[in-house]
């Protein structure tokens, strides 16, 4: 029977798990799009995706629209299995 | 959202809410429908016109449609600007309606060999409209989509420019009543 402290470190967390749980539904969204659908601050956002990336759970592609920067994340399938894993041992857990 | 030790409950609320917000996301297709529905009505009915008061060269109407891809085009890059997020539904609708646009062009060839291109015309109407339904669940453009599939059936018992009027039936249903339905949709669910 998993426990409180074997879910994935890196999708336990409010924001993180906030972050895949978007992309695991979209091809692709922009920074914008994530900071606005969770409604986080532009600090804490940036170091959450830094996480999700060094993790590679996801992929996040940097590029410059009308001279602005434009940030858009991706969810990797390293990214989409551990999503799976983590929901099915949430749901392990909520039924025991 | 700030960092915190949540429970397992409120991971589960989480993974909803999130996936709620991108189920939310209908894109607003209605536009391009209206577009292309109300050229292609105009010039089904003018040519009709023009072939009923025995105007030659009533197809050099269609000469319109270019243009009205050029404004596709225009409208498309604009929009793209726009998109925050790319969903998998949004993709797959602009693969199919790139698809059937390419089809479109390659019917325009049939008709030079005086082969009667009406009938392809309303299927892919028909297939269009139908699958664009069928990926956002939207009854107008499935209805739609389906009586079109009866329409072209249909016009191939219609002789000469009637099949003309059977052609603007198909453009209103499939085309012009769905995206003026989606556009309200839309409206809505922004509200």
């Amino acid at each position: 029977m998993k426990t409180f402290t074997e879910l994935d470190p890196i999708l336990h967390s409010q924001l993180r798990l906030a972050i895949m749980s978007l992309l695991v539904g979209v091809k692709e969204a922009e920074f914008k799009y994530i900071q606005e659908a969770t409604q986080s601050t532009n600090g804490n956002l940036s170091v959450q995706i830094s996480k999700l990336k060094e993790a590679e759970y996801i992929e996040v592609k940097k590029a410059f629209e009308n001279n602005y920067p434009k940030t858009t994340c991706k969810i990797t399938k390293k990214g989409t299995k551990a999503f799976e894993q983590y929901v099915k041992d949430i749901q392990k857990y909520l039924n025991k | 959202m700030e960092e915190k030790i949540i429970t397992e409950q409120e991971s589960l609320t989480i993974i909803q809410n999130m996936m709620n917000k991108t189920k939310e996301q209908l894109f607003d297709n209605s536009t391009l429908f209206l577009l292309w529905g109300f050229a292609a009505f105009i010039c089904t009915v003018t040519q009709y016109i023009l072939l009923k008061t025995n105007v030659q060269d009533s197809e050099a109407v269609w000469i319109a449609m270019p243009i009205i891809a050029v404004i596709h085009i225009y409208i498309v890059v604009k929009k793209k600007k726009e998109i925050k997020v790319q969903t998998y539904n949004g993709n797959a609708i602009s693969a199919l309606w790139t698809a059937i646009g390419f089809a479109f062009v390659c019917i325009v060839f049939f008709g030079s060999q005086k082969i009667n291109i009406l009938p392809m015309i309303i299927l892919l109407y028909a297939i269009g409209t139908f699958v664009s339904g069928k990926i956002i669940d939207f009854k107008p453009l499935i209805i739609g989509g389906s009586i079109c599939f009866l329409l072209s059936i249909a016009i191939a018992f219609i002789k000469d420019e009637n099949q003309l009027l059977i052609m603007a039936a198909a453009i209103l249903i499939s085309y012009i009543i769905p995206g003026f339905l989606l556009k309200k949709e839309f409206k809505n669910q922004q509200a």
